[in-house]
């Protein structure tokens, strides 16, 4: 059974789909072999259009999370341990941020986990280990400098990449006491970050 | 005209209109910086999203991938005309109408413009909402100046939380018909906090409006992040005139 739940958040309508139905897979929710509602129902449920729908078959297909049988119809995948998709942190309180970097960084098979707070991302720390966080500083709660303590505290070797606006730069003085960061400027640009990303040896495969 | 001149020519009032115009848009020029980051970054993805394209005409998938994209450039663009069109309207609203205005109203508009100012000192300007807070408290003043010295007043919070926080305010109305303002700094964690200093113009401006504004008290907040940490924010009560009825 597919359940339409918190999918109403500001973003890409069929990545917020498709978050939602990967929640469900990875939460068991819905079963390694389990085939999915038709197109059709699923397109009902979600009350959006069947072409958004399958925009986001089509991503949990590229995350690897389901398959499609010609015919046969759409079945749910359990996420195999051990994916070499590299794991990016995202910590931003701006959701539309979320949505761009989510955007460029799945484009470049990177898996996604986000926080909108330091405080977040630091419990976030602890799931799973990243090969980088992209980090904003000002954020309600406490700035990203606090998830820079914790990285340094906690003797965590991963690259940061602060993304962060032009007023902060009292900020960015503070978080380079913590260690050596990388520095994208906001308005992000999007081959920056992929720029970045080769860098710091985090693309899974060279763009050409 | 130096600063100097310009505060010898104009009113009290105008002069910190000028320059309360000047504190909000050097946070509102930081807060643009994100929806046009946005929209900047979704036309170059959906570019390359029509280059990439194996067929002359977009796939259904492709379409709808380069719509979510238009819809994301869409939905920053308004954010940032929102933000744009909220210091507009502050800049050319002119004192001395005074009417029926609803004061949660005034104080949305307020919120509005100064949360950009003040996310740069780690706050957050947000509306309390619990059984006591009301939608509508309607007060026979100023609509210009109520919301100029709102504004001032907001953006006098930092000071008392050095080390970021939250303001929230609610309205409500007292037996008398008086709209009573509440507003409360709260800091984020346990750095300490001083005394939130009320701006003389402020306090003027409101006996000037028939109203009134106490000295900021320490209150016991929530900690945010924290519920074993006791904290002290601070509260400032102003009060304004009654609507007319007439």
């Amino acid at each position: 059974m597919v359940s339409r739940t918190e999918t109403n958040s500001p973003g890409l309508r069929y990545v917020s789909i498709a978050d939602n139905l990967q929640q469900q897979i990875e939460s068991g929710e819905v079963r390694d072999g389990d085939r999915l509602p038709s197109q059709h129902e699923m397109a009902k449920q979600y009350g959006v259009s069947l072409t958004t729908l399958r925009s986001a078959v089509d991503l949990l297909e590229q995350r690897g999370l389901v398959r499609s049988a010609h015919g046969l119809g759409t079945f749910a995948q359990a996420p195999k341990p051990g994916s070499d998709n590299p794991q990016v942190l995202l910590v931003d309180d701006d959701p539309q941020v979320v949505d761009l970097l989510t955007a460029i960084l799945e484009g470049e098979d990177i898996s996604v986990t986000s926080a909108s707070t330091a405080a977040e991302g630091i419990a976030k720390l602890q799931d799973s280990s990243f090969q980088a966080i992209f980090l904003d500083l000002i954020m309600p709660g406490g700035s990203g400098v606090e998830l820079l303590k914790a990285v340094e505290a906690q003797s965590i070797k991963t690259p940061v990449v602060l993304v962060t606006g032009a007023g902060d730069s009292n900020l960015i003085e503070e978080a380079m006491d913590h260690g050596p960061i990388t520095l994208i400027r906001k308005p992000v640009r999007v081959k920056q970050v992929r720029q970045v990303l080769e860098v710091l040896g985090v693309q899974k495969q060279a763009r050409v | 005209m130096s600063p100097e001149n310009r505060q010898a020519v104009l009113s009290p009032a105008a002069a910190h209109k000028f320059e309360l115009i000047g504190r909000i848009s050097s946070g509102l020029a930081h807060e643009l910086n994100g929806p046009i980051g946005i929209a900047m970054g979704f036309s170059e993805l959906a570019k390359e999203a029509i280059d990439a394209s194996t067929t002359p005409d977009l796939t259904q998938a492709d379409t709808s991938k380069v719509r979510g994209y238009l819809e994301m450039i869409e939905s920053a663009s308004l954010r940032a005309r929102n933000l744009s069109r909220g210091i507009w309207n502050f800049a050319k609203a002119e004192p001395g109408t005074i009417a029926n205005i609803n004061i949660v109203d005034v104080l949305d508009s307020v919120q509005q413009l100064t949360a950009p100012a003040v996310k740069v000192a780690q706050i957050d300007v947000a509306r309390r909402e619990d059984s006591a807070a009301i939608g509508e408290a309607f007060s026979h003043s100023d609509s210009a100046l109520s919301q100029q010295i709102l504004v001032e007043l907001v953006l006098s919070s930092p000071e008392s939380i050095p080390g970021g926080g939250l303001v929230v305010w609610q309205v409500s109305q007292a037996s008398d018909g008086s709209v009573e303002i509440d507003l409360v700094a709260e800091p984020w964690n346990d750095e300490p906090t001083s005394e939130w200093k009320i701006p003389e113009y402020v306090r003027e401006s409101f006996k000037d409006m028939g109203g009134s504004i106490a000295d900021a008290i320490p209150t016991p907040v929530k900690s945010q992040t924290d519920e074993a940490i006791e904290l002290t924010g601070w509260r400032v009560v102003a009060t304004l005139p009654p609507a007319n009825s007439d």
